[in-house]
Parts: structure tokens; sequence; C-alpha cells
């Protein structure tokens, strides 16, 4: 399963979604007000971002980390990151494709 | 995001020293297979294979950006000079690493990190090797590292380095663009006797 920065799904209040496919970068909707979730599809299913049970978290964000080797060079080892961000602090989970996660808190 | 990753050498005339999927990069003495003394940095850089007997760059090698002090270096055997952007040119850098998404997708970049470490775990630093990293910058040269109070520049520090992933070069964010062009100077010096291998790993977030 190909990692992109296009593989994003955004859940609206409103029950609608955005997704990547159609969006393009994450940066183009990470503004609005109204996404209340971000997951992928991994190969065991949907991942969704880190929670704090009852905090309404500020914002998400989504990247793809990438880690390569300059010499030798070899190919790039890739993972979703789906971020919650909270007063003061984020929620970091970090997804691969085959749907292994762990989830980090970094001060903010 | 199938992407497109190119390691380039300046020779002179152009970025036409490729380090391929399987090469290295080998700071040696004055020439292709000389030793570097213990303790002291390279005065030469090539390109090499995995055999490690080829020269992959002659007769025109790679940039060498020797390490003098904090604030100095000797670009190709020169006269030490201030390590600043003024000096030192992207052409006088001894890596052009470049990143593509070729779907093709503008890609922005950040947490852009620079760090050598054992080949095996990234925490840990290469055995037997002290490397030094700059990034240089139309706007400025930096050599922060993670672990660093700001301004202290331990990336270009021979008492401290970018051995292992706490001790990455922080290295430039980028703005949306369809391919993204760092250019690294690298010296590498030796803490004990006999052949060295390590790797360069560079992380950063996309967007």
């Amino acid at each position: 399963m190909e990692i992109t920065t296009r593989s994003w799904h955004a859940t609206l209040e409103c029950g609608n979604e955005l997704n990547g496919a159609e969006y393009g970068s994450f940066a183009s909707v990470k503004h609005r007000p109204d996404i209340i979730d971000v997951y992928v599809i991994t190969g065991a299913g949907k991942v969704h971002a880190a929670r704090r049970p009852g905090m309404k978290p500020m914002a998400f964000d989504f990247y793809v980390h990438v880690a390569v080797d300059i010499e030798p060079g070899s190919p790039a080892a890739k993972h979703y990151k789906l971020i919650t961000r909270y007063p003061g602090h984020a929620l970091i989970r970090h997804v691969w494709p085959d749907g292994r996660n762990y989830t980090e808190r970094i001060p903010q | 995001m199938a992407d497109v990753f190119t390691r380039k050498g300046f020779d002179g005339s152009g970025w036409n020293i490729t380090v391929g999927a399987l090469d290295y990069i080998a700071p040696m003495g004055a020439n292709f297979g000389n030793g570097i003394s213990v303790s002291g940095f390279q005065d030469s850089t090539h390109a090499t294979d995995g055999s490690m007997s080829s020269d992959l760059c002659t007769p025109n090698h790679m940039r060498n950006t020797k390490y003098v002090s904090p604030t100095q270096v000797s670009l190709m055997g020169g006269v030490p000079v201030t390590l600043n952007e003024s000096n030192v040119g992207d052409t006088d850098c001894t890596l052009r690493w470049s990143y593509a998404d070729d779907a093709p997708a503008n890609t922005a970049l950040s947490n852009v990190r620079l760090f050598a470490y054992d080949g095996s775990n990234p925490a840990t630093p290469p055995s037997g090797i002290k490397a030094l990293a700059f990034e240089r910058r139309a706007t400025g040269i930096l050599k922060d590292r993670v672990s660093d109070t700001p301004g202290d520049g331990g990336a270009w520090d021979s008492s401290k380095g970018i051995g292992g992933s706490a001790n990455a070069l922080i290295c430039s964010e980028r703005t949306s663009a369809a391919t993204h062009y760092f250019y690294f100077g690298l010296s590498m010096s030796p803490t004990s006797k006999g052949q060295k291998t390590g790797k360069l790993r560079l992380e950063f977030d996309a967007q």
C-alpha cells in the first residue's frame, strides 16, 4: 500500500468527508474549523487521529514522514503522522501502512 | 508517493557526479585511497562504489569542505575562510541532495534533519567517526543541532558533530514546490585507526 501525501481522509461536522485524492495536500484544508476527525486507510482498516477523551481538538494535521539514507541510498522509509492539536500540546499518531501505530505527546 | 531522490556532487562545471543508490561518499586523505590521520579531517572527498576501490569522480572530484574550526572551512584545500554564505556557495558544497514527488505533486517540507549513524540504529553515532555538516542557504549557513541551544552551531564543531539522531543538523524548512534542493558541506574525522563505515540519513515531514 503506497504512502502518499494525498492518503488522508477528513470527516466534517456535517458528516461529509474530504480526502486527499480530491483536495490534494492536507495544507489546503488544515485551517477548516469543521474538521472533527482525520484518518488513513491501512491494511488493517482505518486508523484515526489520536484523541483525548473529553477534550475538543483545536485542529488536525497530516504529514508523511520520510527517512532516506544518502549513502548508500535506499528506498525511503515512510509512515503517516496524524496530528491532533490541543492547547499546549499535540498528540502525534504514527501509522504504518500495515496498521501498526503508536501515539506520542509533545508540548507545543 | 513514488519519490525521486538524487544525490549529486559538483565537478567544477556542473552537478555531474552521481552518487548512485549503491555508491558511497568517501572522505580521504590527499588523494583517493589515502588515509586520514586519527583526529584529522579529510583532504579530499570522492564518490566510490561498494568495493571502495574505484574513484567514481575522476578527474574532477567532489567538492571538499574540510573542517578547520567552528567558524572556518577549507574549500578544496584552499586557505581557510569564514564559514558563511558569501564565502561558501552552493557549488562549494560536498553534496546536493534533491527530493521530488513524482506523482507529480508539490510538497512542503518541515522538520528536516540530517545526521550520521552506524547503519543499524539511527540513535547510535557511527563507530570511530566524528561527522560534521552544515547546510548552505543563500540566507546563511545552518549548523545548529536539535540538541543545541540555538546559535551553538554544534553540527560544525569537532567536539560535537551530528552523530546519532539526537544530534541531527536542523535543516531548512521548505514551502510548497515540485523539487527541493539541499546543499550540504560534510567533513569527517576518524577517531581511531582502520576503515570506517556509516550512513548519513535525511528525515523530513512532507505535506
